[in-house]
């Protein structure tokens, strides 16, 4: 019966024990949410080739063509591209998408302008080899940005003139717009 | 034949509700020992995996959830929940219990005027 008994007080001091250590332990091995973001941040957002790749791929499979022509590509962390499509049916139409790395997002409309050449703005992937090896565009703005302990912050693909991609290092202290030719040669770093 | 499967059964029983508490509680006091089922929920390149906590607060109380991410060193994430990881961990443990209440059996068999 001693013996019993003093199982039971062992018993209650493990659990009195474990719910100690439960409410002081803090959960031990996670990360705070805001911790995660800013590591993945660090690490580069997730802003990967084959980020791009699955995104072109869900649109083109969404359309049922082969690829798709876009007017603008936006990428930033953590892991979101977003993509303005000519509608393959209606050239006349723009529609916006997000892509978050496994989920293509439902389109919204975008308002197009009458005086706005959707011919001369649009492109489609391959005229941007550089999004093939999106990790060296991420390294490369990063090396020409003259920006100290700076994160890539966001990665915007437009054609006006001509394509180019313009990549945003940000720091805390300062920030510069690196634009690349759509090989992936600098073309321009603005300090801001 | 009854006589047999009885005691069995309550084991299996009695280690499946243990195992539960063990890894509900364990994984409570210690989210982060989920990350090391990176080889079965985690591939290429998002190869490692983190725990993450999502703390709430209501007129309730204080709520945290987790959810089990793999990562990738570009900060690739891809969300692996938290339900399957926990059900893969409470099979672990029950599996180590199942090993040790049958090695203390066994021991027991062997001497039986103990």
């Amino acid at each position: 019966m001693k013996f019993a008994s003093s199982q039971v007080r062992s018993a209650l001091w493990t659990v009195a024990i474990a719910l100690a250590a439960t409410s002081l332990s803090g959960c031990i091995g996670a990360v705070d949410r805001m911790d995660f973001d800013n590591q993945m941040r660090e690490r580069g957002g997730g802003m990967t080739s084959e980020l791009v790749r699955g995104g072109f791929d869900s649109l083109a499979h969404r359309y049922g063509v082969d690829a798709v022509s876009v007017t603008s590509i936006d990428i930033s962390p953590i892991e979101t591209l977003g993509v303005t499509v000519r509608d393959p049916g209606k050239p006349t139409q723009l529609d916006r998408f997000s892509f978050d790395g496994v989920i293509l997002g439902e389109p919204s409309p975008v308002q197009v302008i009458v005086t706005d050449d959707l011919d001369a703005r649009s492109f489609t992937l391959d005229q941007v080899p550089t999004l093939t090896n999106l990790e060296k565009l991420v390294d490369d703005a990063l090396e020409n940005s003259g920006v100290d302990d700076g994160e890539v912050t966001g990665i915007s693909v437009s054609r006006t003139e001509a394509i180019r991609a313009s990549v945003m290092v940000e720091s805390p202290r300062s920030r510069a717009l690196v634009v690349f030719e759509p090989d992936g040669t600098p073309f321009l770093v603005h300090p801001l | 034949m009854s006589r047999h499967i009885s005691p069995l059964l309550i084991s299996v029983v009695v280690i499946v509700v243990v195992g539960i508490f063990a890894a509900l509680l364990s994984s409570v006091i210690w989210p982060g020992q989920v990350a090391h089922l990176a080889p079965i929920f985690c591939e290429a390149p998002t190869s490692s995996a983190m725990v993450v906590s999502d703390t709430f607060s209501d007129g309730d109380g204080t709520s945290t959830n987790f959810t089990l991410y793999c990562v990738g060193p570009r900060g690739q994430t891809v969300d692996a929940g938290w339900l399957l990881p926990f059900l893969v961990l409470w099979g672990v443990y029950s599996l180590v219990l199942a090993i040790v209440v049958g090695v203390v059996g066994v021991n027991r068999r062997r001497r039986p005027n103990d």
